[in-house]
Formats: structure tokens, sequence, C-alpha cells
């Protein structure tokens, strides 16, 4: 009864913080409950799934952000997130770099790998932070799957240079011709990323079908 | 253990929670005994519905929780803040009145 209670509450859009509390407390309740009474008993005294759904749902501001406004968690936040997680350790390590480390070979290593980083790894890593919000918070597929298009385009066509030798560093966007590189900025990559992005989400909410 | 009686229940366990947790500090099973050991089987509410109750009068300041270990389990203890007090005046005043203005039509004794 409490894992149908946790699934009915995630589904309303109740917050897993607020969820997890309220399953704690009644699974302590229970215990208490117990010690007197059988199982059926304590389970009829503690009153129907729907019943606490619809206790829960009455309280103001238990609802989470993603089953209010699911395109600011799962489309413009991972996209603001990407832009931003681009940007920001750029600009740092071009000042820091600059300021600290001006004679020293190692930002030139740190400023490739972050190129690298930025241009590869870091859309599918953002994608991946709103698959598990999607997935922890029972949100439907529509808005994840408009970010994550989003995020796979423009990180598929991302292109960054950092110049720490002529002080300089900027992004740019370029999409090539399908089928023309491997592992350049092009088409595949676009498709890469959102495959990579999208697959643990099939592959989780599959698991979770199945065991429900 | 008497029907629920939803339609007349707005508000009550609210009220009833925040005037038990006047007295003293107690967690969520502790509770609910306390309000059906006092109202008898007359109020009859789902035992589960009093933790949202409890949860949302603490997001809005009226209860504050702890959680202690006693005999080994970890409990949540609700107490009542200066702003539960104030609150629970203002509910006690509006049911006082509704109470009576009932008791007064069932008795007949409206204005002629």
């Amino acid at each position: 009864m409490l894992d149908e209670l946790r699934e009915k509450l995630l589904r309303e859009g109740v917050k897993p913080g607020v969820v997890g509390r309220y399953l704690a407390e009644l699974e302590d309740h229970l215990d208490d409950l117990g010690q007197t009474r059988t199982r059926e008993e304590a389970l009829r005294r503690l009153g129907s799934a729907d019943a606490l759904v619809t206790a829960m749902l009455a309280q103001p501001g238990v609802r989470s952000w993603t089953a209010r406004a699911p395109w600011a968690t799962l489309a413009l936040g991972p996209l603001l997130g990407f832009v931003f997680g681009c940007f920001l350790p750029t600009l740092a390590l071009y000042l820091g770099a600059r300021e600290f480390a001006a004679d020293k070979d190692w930002p030139l290593a740190a400023a490739r790998f972050l190129v690298t980083f930025n241009e590869y790894v870091l859309p599918i890593l953002v994608g991946w932070l709103a698959v598990i919000i999607a997935l922890r918070q029972r949100a439907g597929l529509a808005w994840l799957l408009t970010g994550a298009v989003l995020i796979a385009l423009l990180g598929g066509g991302l292109i960054e240079h950092i110049n720490l030798r002529g002080n300089n560093f900027g992004f740019g966007f370029e999409v090539l011709d399908p089928f023309t590189t491997v592992m350049g900025r092009s088409f595949e990559t676009m498709l890469f990323n959102l495959i990579a992005i999208l697959a643990p989400y099939a592959v989780l909410r599959h698991r979770m079908a199945r065991s429900a | 253990m008497a029907e629920s009686n939803p339609h007349f229940m707005n508000g009550v366990p609210e009220l009833l929670i925040l005037q038990i947790l006047k007295e003293r500090e107690m967690y969520g099973y502790e509770l609910v005994e306390e309000i059906h050991r006092r109202s008898g089987t007359v109020i009859s509410i789902g035992e589960g519905v009093v933790y949202p109750v409890l949860h949302g009068l603490e997001r809005s300041g009226a209860l504050a929780s702890r959680r202690a270990k006693v005999n080994g389990r970890s409990r949540v203890y609700y107490s009542l803040t200066p702003q539960g007090s104030a609150r629970l005046e203002g509910l006690s005043d509006t049911w006082s009145r509704l109470s009576d203005a009932i008791r007064l039509v069932m008795s007949g004794a409206a204005h002629a």
C-alpha cells in the first residue's frame, strides 16, 4: 500500500522530499499500530491511498516545480545549465590563468580538456540531470524530450576556443553536413548526444514499469 | 468506529491538532491516539491524514518539529510555535461562533 501511495503522490507532482518524509512517518505509524493490531486493521486505520493523496494535495506548497512548470525544470533549466556550465568555468580558467599562471604550461592543458569536456561531455551530463529529475518526479516525456533535443542540438554544434596566449576566448555554433565527420561538429554528434541522453531514460523507465 | 464525516471535517483536524499540541509536544501516532481518546468515536479521520496537516502547519510556521530517539526508535515530535498559538486562538474563535450559530438554528431559537 505504501508503494502504491508513493507512486500516486509522485505522479500527482508532490515533491519527492515531501513524499519521502510522509512515507517514513506513515511507516512508523504502521509499526505503532501493528503493536496491538493486525496489519490489515492497521492499514484500514491509516486510510486509503486515494484519501491520503487527497489530504496531501489539499496542503499548499507540496507540488514540485517539475509538476507546476515542467518546461522550466526539464527544458529551459537544463538549457541554461548547459550555457552557463560552458561559460563560467571557461571564464574562470581564462581569468585565473591570466592572473595567476601566465607563465605556466598547465593552463593550456586545462583549456584543451575544458573545450573537449564542454563540447562532448557536458551536453550529455546536463541531459542526464534532466533525466534524473524526470524519473524521480515521474514527469511525462514531452518536456524532457524537448529539453534533450535542444541540448543535443546546441551541444552537437558547439565550438569553443580558448586562446590564453592571444588573450581571448569565444563560443560558436556550426553544423556540418551529415556524415562528413566522425567525431567532429556534425549532425551525427547531435544524434549521438540525443541517444546518449535518452537511452538511460528508456531503460530505467522500462525497469520501473516492469517492477510496478 | 464511527463513519467519517468529511463534509463537516474541513479545518477540524487542524483545530484539534493545534489544541492538543498546545499542552505538550507529541509525535504523530501519539497525537492521533489522543484525538481518539478525547473525542470518543464521534470524530473519525483516516490516521494518515494527520501527517499532511502536520507538515502543512509546520510549513506555515504554526508548528515546529524535531527528531528524537525514544526506545531505540526515531520519532518526529511536533510542538506549537507562538504563531501557532495565535492561529489556534483565531480558529477556536471562529469554531465557537459557528458552533453557537448551529446550536441556535437547531434549537429553533433564531429570530422570529
